[in-house]
């Protein structure tokens, strides 16, 4: 008897603490109007309020990580009316936090928004409406980013921002491709940077900041392009941006759309005596820029 | 004479046959608009050892009908219709007649409106779904039926449904005099759901009306029923007798949302439901 509560406390000790998962899969009507919405959460903490009533539908949600040991969010959300179908999705798993909102108005105009954040990890983003498709994909190593999406039945829009101001002498960097497809063409700039410790001495952070943005005005108009920019510390940094299209006639060929930097730390005193001189001369900045336009 | 009417979720068939001396039938159809209103919501919640499941959904369309029909003769005749999607109310009536002398009156009413539907989720770590639906969908469902049949045999079968039940009649007869009136009236539910992974916790509470006036004379075979979640009725007649019954449904959580009425939004449906006291 002994020996089974024994038994009996050590499974009810071992039964896994660990957050579980959430999933929400909902659909509200409004005379012509649909919106779906499926979200999956992990370890997440969340709020999600939507109104329906006689002028439209209205909604508005936001999701935060619940601790710090890893968190999962999928935001997929539909809407379908007279204007067409305009979609938006967000897909983040965060190695440490996330936090996002999104919100939607389902009216005489209708339009879909999500803002997202998250420090090292992965997303996939993006949105579509009946003639234009965003997407950008993410890898993310200590730093952090935040994307803001937006489709509406005339036009989408992506706007992001990534940064790493820290002091904390760590290896970081980001893989980040934003494809746009447009006018059944599609058109893509894929990003690179790496920063990586060459120097065994007390390293000057590397600082860098990198913007995407992209936009589709209506049927006649797309644009999009990224910038990369840099203060080099004692870390080997490469930048590298590889932009490809299936419209080639929008490429210059003398000057194909490769863009990079590679940036050597410059190694001080053996001795590891830094000298004031040292320290100034680690500071390199760089900059890369790429874009493409599509007027029809 | 045949007749059909389709509204997207709504369906009415509305056929008779009438093959002898003289037929009269009046039918008058109105309609100001349809637009489906509502929602389906599920919700999943699990961790590594359990899951569990929650799940609401509503549906109605915003329109005003009646239809209003007169149908008197000698001869066989078939009737068929339907009405459903209208916060979960709705009525079916089958029935057909063989050689016979018949006189059926209808009268159908529905008046369905919006006022609000509200959500609120709330999830705690992953592990635990709060959630809130708070809906205002003013309906209303009305339907008087009279009818007399003397000849060689008539089947008619009745059912009024709405989400907390339904009532139902059947009859099989020679001779039958039939009086029916029905109505229900919907104003709207508070529903919140908890849901972990282990357990699921619903409440519901919902302002609703059902009235049902029952008066029959038959010779043959008189059925009529009541189900709910928690009632139950059955009540089953061979040969001859005279059904005179009343069966009146009131659920009522308290909470009045007259305040909630705005001058801007009132309409003449609004004035049509407010007649019935939703």
């Amino acid at each position: 008897m002994k020996l089974f509560t024994l038994l009996l406390l050590f499974l009810t000790l071992a039964v896994p603490t660990a957050s579980g998962d959430v999933c929400l899969s909902k659909t509200y009507y409004s005379g012509a109007t649909v919106v779906h919405e499926e979200v999956f959460l992990h370890n997440v903490d969340y709020v999600n309020i939507v109104s329906s009533g006689l002028g439209g539908m209205a909604g508005i949600s936001s999701g935060v990580s619940a601790d710090e040991t890893g968190s999962t969010f999928s935001d997929y959300i539909t809407m379908k009316s007279n204007g067409g179908v305009i979609h938006n999705w967000a897909n983040v798993q965060a190695e440490k936090e996330l936090a996002w909102s999104r919100e939607f108005i389902a009216s005489k105009e209708n339009s879909i928004g999500i803002l997202y954040g998250l420090g090292t990890g992965n997303a996939n983003a993006g949105c579509i409406n009946p003639f234009a498709t965003i997407e950008e994909d993410l890898t993310l190593i200590e730093n952090i980013y935040t994307g803001t999406i937006q489709a509406s039945s005339h036009g989408l829009g992506l706007d992001g921002s990534g940064l790493r101001l820290s002091e904390e002498d760590t290896d970081s960097g980001f893989e980040h491709d934003i494809q746009l497809t447009f006018a059944d063409n599609w058109h893509k700039i894929d990003s690179e940077f790496s920063s990586v410790k060459e120097v065994e001495s007390k390293a000057t952070p590397v600082i860098y900041a990198w913007d995407t943005h992209a936009i589709v005005e209506d049927a006649s108009k797309a644009g999009f392009s990224v910038n990369m920019r840099t203060v080099a510390g004692d870390r080997d940094v490469k930048m590298n941006m590889v932009g490809s299209t299936s419209m080639p006639d929008l490429l210059d060929p003398n000057n194909p759309p490769n863009e990079s930097a590679t940036i050597k730390p410059i190694k001080t005193e053996d001795d590891g005596h830094t000298t004031l001189e040292d320290l100034l001369n680690t500071i390199v900045t760089e900059e890369l820029y790429m874009s493409f336009n599509v007027d029809l | 004479m045949y007749r059909q009417i389709k509204l997207e979720r709504y369906t009415l068939i509305l056929a008779a046959l009438i093959a002898s001396l003289f037929f009269v039938s009046t039918f008058i159809f109105m309609s100001e608009s349809v637009a489906k209103e509502g929602y389906d919501v599920n919700i999943m919640v699990n961790n590594s050892t359990m899951e569990s499941n929650w799940g609401a959904d509503q549906s109605t369309e915003i329109l005003s009908f009646q239809a209003e029909g007169l149908c008197t003769g000698n001869g066989s005749y078939s009737k068929y219709l339907r009405i459903s999607g209208f916060v979960g109310m709705g009525l079916k009536e089958n029935t057909h007649t063989n050689e016979g002398r018949l006189i059926n009156k209808n009268d159908v009413k529905v008046v369905s409106d919006k006022r609000w539907i509200n959500f609120v989720d709330i999830v705690n770590n992953s592990e635990h779904y709060v959630g809130e639906i708070n809906e205002s969908l003013p309906t209303v469902m009305y339907s008087n039926e009279d009818l007399y049949y003397r000849g060689d045999g008539i089947y008619t079968n009745n059912k009024y449904v709405n989400k907390e039940g339904g009532i139902s009649t059947k009859y099989r007869a020679s001779r039958l005099i039939k009086s029916v009136k029905y109505g229900s009236a919907y104003v709207g539910s508070l529903i919140s759901a908890n849901v972990t992974p282990g357990r699921v916790q619903e409440l519901i509470l919902r302002n609703s009306t059902t009235a049902f006036k029952l008066a029959s004379d038959s010779d043959q075979y008189s059925e009529l029923g009541y189900r709910s979640k928690d009632e139950c009725l059955d009540e089953t007649y061979f040969g001859p007798f005279i059904m005179d019954n009343k069966i009146i449904i009131k659920r009522d959580y308290g909470i009045s949302d007259e305040q909630n009425w705005l001058s801007c939004c009132y309409s003449e449906r609004d004035s049509q439901l407010l007649k019935y006291g939703v």
